[in-house]
């Protein structure tokens, strides 16, 4: 596949630009909400508080999303007792989670929130994000959740012949220019176009995910390649191995 | 089946609503809060602690004050005979307003408790009105009416009899001195004398040829026992350059009249070479003989002589005053001050030094610093030795504007001659300089105590008290322009760690509240915490008894002291926010007053709000960043009783001060029980968000986060902690353009703010959103935590629309994902928003108001019905005397629930404006029911038709607001109105398919009642329709055949051909309709794909009606097994195939979609919302057509279960819904 080839410094521009329409209309005002972005250890887990808001026409009455995750670092242990009035399921699919909840009639929950409890199996960050929307019209804000601190730009995340790619960025405002190379070409944009993304102001922190991409079996490997203003730069091999 | 049945059922009942057209629907309903019985501090006095004085009532006050004058003397407190001024030797005083007159005070004792504050004894009369002309004295003076128009910036005061209290009040304005007499006790000003200042033979006012402008005066003799009084007028030449004169005159106390020669003022008149600026007068015995020196300053120039008193008014009109010494400065001259006393110089020592007579310091203001000069006389001459600059070297170049000296007799450090005093100086926009001055022996020398950030201009220090002590100041008078009158005292003033100024008193009618905070209830009074627009805090006592009805009325600080042997000055007024105190040991680091803009009140650590407690105030002081202060409620000794303290007392900073990057605009903070200290949010204008902490105890801030969003319109405007009980804990930021921010600054359970260094964005609504510029911030949480039920919260946004201010609406119950439930709701009626305040209606759970002060044209307290947050309703008003600017409200129950809002006039120029503190009493009455009915005509309409709506409302009060939507029942299409807050709007129906609407009017009332009612119409192709089905492979659908709005005939008979596609669908038969049940009808398959049907009725009574609606028979087929899920199938009727009465209408085809089984709402896909639609209808709470109902039988056993709806989730969460 040829991608067309499309610097950092574009996607930067375009983050901003991005930005500047989401602070003129960043969210939609009505609608239901969910959040996944409150993620923190309970003991030696990892606990994602997913959280649903209805619209303003009464209680949450269903609901379903897909949550992607880093698989490679994380298992998915289950739901916990939540006490909600209603049907809640969970099944995991490789490096996604699906929950699907159905409130009882007699629910008057205008917020769901969903724990969704994790064992770490490896070294964080450990990352999270919504990927799939079982609702139409659920705006999510894909921000992601993030446990740890953030070095390492971009996390594989390999379930059989799915992938997740996640990318992390810090120090969004000092990139000088950035590329994600793969068999000679630049793909940040087709990444950047495909996946939900998310940029953290307080933090200056850029987020993305790209879920479930089938990859036949192989070695894939990407070169991320980002400058900074102050002359730094992050240039990393990303092998990504999908097996038979 | 069960399900089919219920459709039919319901069927019938959305059909007789349709055919009626005819809705009702009673609502509940809250009631209205009604402002009235308005009182306003300080113009309502009638509060028997409040202060009080006479004449307010005259428009226009001004009060910058330039100048003062006051006697010295021994303070008493009379406390026998509240409003009886105290001792015989009570100093009066006298105030210059410039355009604002003269204000007089003097000093009463209060027998309330064990104080005696000066606060309490307030005589005033003003002179002078808003216009601040200078009008010649013809136009001053109506015999018999008041006198007016003066412009006042020098006055002084003299005891003409010898008892000690002012008399006489002399002050110069335009070109003319007067004279008026003053009563001690009413503070009357009485008209006596004027004359122009004038050379003597030239005093024709019409015809004066040298004109002098004057300068300044003084009193530099009074000759108790002939009451006469000799003033000296310095003044410029008018229109010469360096060249002025000191007239001086007699005034005689017994005729009360200015000395005259042939008609004509008789001054004596001595020349100077240079503008005068300044002048001040002292008796002293410098060479001997005891005379009066005149000192006069002027450009550079230091000027002495002396004045004889005895030769003003005799027939030589130049030897009255002679110049004795003359000296210089290097900078442009403001004031002049004398100090003189023979212990200045001890001993012999040199021939400069005079042990025996009086040596005189003469401290001169400039605009470089402070210049000192020793003026004496040895050597048979008089000399003048200069000090030179004084202050340079120590504080760097000030301008000073005044100069005052105190000498405190403490003990002389240098053992060089007996100069030990305070040397104040004020210092304009720089606020006031206190230095030490030690000498003597011709030695000088200076050491800096602090300097003071005054809320106003300092203008001029006219007095301190002679018993000033070494460690204490006492009645440091500073008239501090725009800042009013401030008595300042000094205590510990010998210890480097413990040195305090303190605020005593202060006179200031620019007190206008720039934030209102209700906090505490003693029973019969709110404490309510002020934040004056001139930089200080005041608390008043809210009395919210109606038959009461007082006006808010003033705290003062409760001092412990010993009335026989004290000074009674320890209760403050007031703090003002330049006021250091002890947190920084010489008065200095992060004094600044800066702009008062917001103010946020916690109880003290764990305390509660609900009894009079402690607290801690923390204000958005603009340039001056953040300050917290206490506000105790004990005295010194720890007594509660009517004790109040503006400062924490020990173990406490009295305040603590954060010069912030930005300008501090919001500011908002929680104490936490965890961490026994405050979580401070700061809106620091364009320097962003700050996020700091401190303890009770601490001396700084700890500043745990600052940012800021890019752009010219990002200004955090206000702030907003919201703290979730077990949860999270938010910040709210109204950010200027950048729209509402949301900041997630906790993740644990308890509240210990554990993300308070680190937040995170948690929502952020734009401008858009929110449909402006963000300003201010209120809560629904604000009082009460349940005003909207449990869990339930809304934020109040005040907005800026570019076209006016407006009031925005945001449930903020989950605050990560807030949702606006109301944009810019506005009325053009409201006027300017200046500030919003929230309050509830404890004993009716459904009342709930916001309260917006407003400025300008409409200056008033606005209430406006937030009970239904979607549908705001401006209801009722009070008009207020200025600008509104700032507003608080409290339930307090029913009959006496209040509102408190602040006012400011604007009224003049940067020197003028005066405030007030209104209160106002809320009348709630109860609620009103909204009876509603609703039609449409007609109830049908063809697709893409229009219906004509129609509401009517009975109850409530007129006017009605409505607003109309029209909700489909299986389409998004929802059509359109031509207006949809009309009493009588049409529809118009989409043109794409049939659907069933329901039209809901929602109505509000002017007091916030609402209600609504519906009526359900049907849009639909004309003629004969086909309805749009789903279904799955492999079972049999039934498909109705509708005939609607044919109008040209009734229908008794019908026949037609419909087409199909065979290899998917195999035709079965036909269906009567219910509505149709004496009907025959038949149907068969004439060719492969093609249905002929056929009906008629069996009688004309059972006929179909012309126009109406009415299912004809359903087609029953039987789906092939082998079809995809997504496939759809039409279904049309044969073009000119329609027989009998149907011939010619209309006829539209309708399509069959196949689905996968349990994909209820043919969305490709099974999700949640199909397992919760089969749930519900299983549960008889969701309709599910037929053919929907047979598609939710994933089993085929013949019923809708949960287990179908089980079924559907488990697709969901195993893969996706996929129908693979």
């Amino acid at each position: 596949m040829i991608y067309k080839k499309r610097t950092f410094a574009s996607i930067k521009k375009a983050i901003l630009m991005l930005l500047m329409v989401l602070v003129i209309a960043p969210i939609a005002a009505f609608g239901a909400r969910i959040d996944v972005s409150n993620m923190a250890y309970e003991g030696n887990d990892i606990v994602v508080r997913a959280t649903v808001v209805s619209d303003s026409t009464g209680p949450v009455k269903a609901f379903g999303f897909g949550l992607a995750y880093a698989c490679d670092r994380m298992e998915f242990l289950g739901i916990d007792k939540t006490g909600l009035s209603g049907m809640l399921q969970a099944e995991n699919d490789g490096c996604l989670v699906r929950v699907g909840f159905m409130a009882n009639p007699a629910s008057k929950d205008k917020v769901v929130t969903v724990p969704l409890r994790f064992k770490p199996t490896g070294k964080g960050p450990y990352l999270a994000s919504v990927a799939r929307d079982g609702l139409n019209g659920v705006d999510f804000p894909k921000k992601p959740g993030i446990l740890g601190e953030v070095k390492a730009p971009v996390v594989w995340s390999v379930a059989g012949k799915k992938a997740t790619l996640f990318m992390a960025v810090p120090d969004v405002s000092k990139i000088q220019s950035a590329s994600i190379q793969y068999n000679g070409a630049d793909v940040l944009g087709p990444i950047f176009t495909g996946s939900s993304w998310h940029y953290d102001l307080l933090n200056d922190l850029f987020y993305l995910a790209f879920p479930d991409i089938e990859l036949p079996a192989g070695v894939y490997n990407l070169g991320v390649k980002i400058a900074y203003n102050d002359g730094g730069a992050e240039v990393i091999d990303v092998p990504v191995t999908i097996t038979e | 089946m069960r399900n089919a049945m219920r459709l039919k059922v319901l069927f019938w009942v959305i059909a007789f609503m349709a055919v009626t057209g005819l809705a009702f629907c009673p609502t509940g309903a809250w009631a209205k809060a009604t402002p009235g019985s308005l009182k306003e501090t300080p113009k309502d006095r009638s509060y028997s602690k409040s202060p009080e004085y006479r004449g307010y009532n005259r428009t226009g006050l001004l009060s910058y004050v330039y100048d003062g004058a006051a006697v010295n003397g021994t303070f008493s407190c009379n406390f026998t005979t509240p409003g009886v001024r105290g001792g015989a030797s009570t100093p009066e005083l006298v105030l210059a307003l410039g355009a604002g007159g003269i204000a007089t005070f003097n000093y009463r004792g209060v027998a309330d408790s064990n104080y005696c504050t000066l606060e309490k004894a307030i005589n005033a009369t003003l002179v002078g009105n808003e216009t601040g002309k200078m009008l010649d004295r013809e136009d001053y003076y109506d015999a018999g009416s008041e006198i007016r128009n003066f412009v006042v910036t020098h006055v002084r005061a003299a005891d003409l009899n010898g008892d000690n209290d002012h008399d006489e009040v002399f002050f110069y304005s335009g070109k003319y001195l007067y004279a008026y007499s003053l009563n001690r006790d009413s503070g009357a000003l009485d008209y006596e004398d004027s004359v122009l200042i004038c050379q003597p033979g030239d005093c024709n006012p019409d015809s004066q040829t040298a004109v002098f402008n004057p300068a300044d005066l003084t009193v530099f003799k009074t000759d108790t026992s002939n009451t006469k009084a000799y003033i000296a007028v310095i003044a410029k030449k008018q229109d010469t350059t360096n060249a002025g004169a000191i007239f001086t005159i007699e005034f005689d106390g017994s005729t009360n009249k200015f000395d005259t020669s042939s008609g004509e003022p008789d001054w004596d008149y001595e020349v100077l070479t240079f503008d005068p600026t300044a002048v001040y007068s002292d008796s002293a015995s410098i060479d001997g003989s005891s005379k009066d020196y005149l000192y006069v300053v002027g450009g550079t120039t230091v000027w002495v002589g002396d004045a004889n008193y005895t030769k003003v008014g005799n027939s030589t009109t130049d030897d009255a005053v002679s110049n004795k010494a003359t000296g210089s400065v290097l900078s442009t001259t403001r004031d002049v001050f004398v100090y003189s006393d023979s212990d200045i110089d001890t001993g012999n020592t040199t021939s400069r030094k005079d042990a025996e007579n009086d040596e005189a310091l003469v401290f001169v203001a400039t605009a470089g610093g402070i210049y000192a000069f020793e003026f004496d006389y040895y050597s048979s001459s008089f000399n003048l030795m200069e000090y030179s600059d004084i202050s340079t070297s120590i504080v760097g170049e000030v301008d000073f504007k005044s100069v005052y000296y105190v000498d405190h007799a403490g003990s002389d450090a240098t053992s060089n001659g007996d100069v030990n005093g305070w040397l104040a100086a004020a210092a304009g926009d720089s606020g006031l300089y206190l230095f030490e001055v030690d000498g003597g022996n011709d030695t000088l020398s200076l050491s800096f105590m602090g300097s003071l950030d005054t809320t106003g201009v300092a203008e001029n220090v006219f007095f301190i008290g002679g018993n000033s002590t070494a460690s204490s100041i006492y009645n440091l008078y500073l008239a501090d322009g725009a800042g009013g009158f401030k008595e300042i005292n000094g205590t510990s003033m010998s210890s480097s760690s413990n040195r305090e100024l303190k605020l005593i008193w202060q006179w200031d009618e620019s007190v206008a509240p720039a934030a209102i905070e209700i906090v505490d209830d003693d029973g019969s009074n709110y404490t309510t915490i002020v934040l004056d627009q001139a930089g200080g805090i005041r608390v008043y006592d809210v009395n919210y008894n109606t038959s009461t009805n007082h006006a808010p009325a003033v705290w003062r600080e409760t001092g412990s002291f010993n009335a026989s042997s004290e000074i009674p000055h320890e209760g403050k007024l007031g703090f003002d926010l330049a006021w250091s105190s002890k947190s920084t040991a010489y008065g200095t680091g992060s004094n600044k007053a800066g702009t008062a803009y917001d103010m946020d009140v916690v109880p003290l650590g764990a305390n509660s709000y609900n009894s009079v407690d402690d607290h801690v105030v923390f204000i958005a002081a603009g340039e001056a960043g953040i300050k917290k202060m206490l506000i105790m409620n004990t005295d010194a000794s720890g007594n509660s009783t009517y004790a109040r303290r503006y400062d924490g007392g020990a173990g406490y900073r009295a305040l603590v001060s954060y010069d912030t990057p930005g300008t501090a605009k919001g500011i908002s903070a929680y104490y936490s029980s965890s961490d026994s200290k405050y979580y401070v949010a700061v809106a620091d204008g364009d320097g962003g968000v700050i996020l700091s902490s401190i303890t009770t105890t601490a001396s700084e801030f700890t500043i745990d986060k600052q940012f800021a969003l890019s752009g010219s319109g990002a200004v955090a405007e206000d702030v907003l902690i919201d703290y979730r009980s077990g949860s999270d804990a938010y910040v709210y930021v109204a950010y200027g353009d950048s729209g509402l921010l949301v900041l997630d600054c906790q993740s644990s359970s308890s509240d210990d703010f554990n993300q308070w260094s680190n937040p995170s964005i948690a929502a952020q609504l734009s401008k858009t959103d929110i449909g402006g510029y963000a300003l201010k911030l209120a809560s629904s949480r604000d009082h009460s935590d349940s005003a909207y039920g449990s869990s339930t919260y809304y934020l109040f946004i005040l907005v800026n629309t570019g076209s006016g201010t407006a009031l925005t609406i945001v449930d903020i119950s989950t605050p990560s994902s807030p949702i606006v439930k109301k944009k810019a709701f506005t009325d053009s009626a409201i006027g300017t928003i200046t500030d919003i305040a929230f309050m509830y209606d404890q004993s009716n759970s459904d009342k709930r108001y916001i309260f917006a002060s407003t400025a300008g044209d409409n200056s008033t307290i606005r209430v406006i019905n937030v009970s239904s947050p979607t549908t705001p309703t401006l209801t009722d008003k009070l008009d207020l005397t200025y600008d509104s600017i700032a507003i608080d409200a409290q339930y307090v129950g029913s009959s006496n629930s209040f509102v408190l809002a602040g006012e400011t006039s604007t009224y003049g120029d940067s020197s003028g404006g005066k405030g007030m503190l209104a209160r106002s009493f809320l009348t709630l009455t109860g609620p009103q029911s909204l009876s509603i009915s609703v039609s449409a005509s007609p109830s049908v309409v063809e697709l893409g038709g229009t219906t004509n709506l129609s509401v009517s409302v009975t109850g409530g009060e007129s006017p009605y607001q409505y607003s109309w939507s029209a909700t489909p029942k299986s389409g998004s299409d929802s059509g359109t109105f031509d207006d949809t807050t009309s009493q009588t709007p049409t529809w118009t129906s989409p043109a794409g398919s049939s659907d069933k609407f329901t039209m809901t009017v929602e109505v509000t009332d002017n007091d916030g009642n609402t209600g609504s009612a519906s009526v359900v119409v049907n849009s639909m192709a004309t003629g004969v329709s086909v309805s749009n089905r789903i279904g799955k492979a492999g079972s049999e659908v039934t498909v109705p055949l509708i005939i609607a709005g044919v109008s040209s005939t009734k229908v008794d008979a019908f026949g037609l051909d419909v087409s199909y596609d065979s290899t998917k669908l195999t035709f079965l038969g036909v269906e009567k309709s219910d509505g149709l049940a004496s009907w025959q009808v038949s149907g068969r398959e004439v060719s492969s794909g093609t249905a002929r049907i056929a009906g008629y009725a069996d009688s004309e009574a059972n006929a179909i009606p012309e126009g109406e609606l009415e299912t004809l028979l359903s087609l029953k087929f039987a789906i092939a097994d082998d079809i995809t899920a997504g496939t759809t199938v039409s279904i049309t009727p044969v073009d000119g195939t329609g027989v009998d009465d149907i011939s010619g209408v209309t006829l539209t085809a309708g399509t069959f979609k196949i689905v996968c089984p349990g994909d209820v709402d043919g969305s490709g896909l099974l999700t949640p919302q199909d397992a919760l639609n089969i749930f519900y209808n299983t549960l008889g709470l969701y309709e599910l057509e037929d053919d929907e109902a047979k598609v939710a039988d994933l089993n085929n056993d013949g019923f809708v279960t949960v287990s179908d709806a089980t079924q559907v989730m488990q697709s969901y969460v195993t893969n996706g819904g996929s129908c693979e």
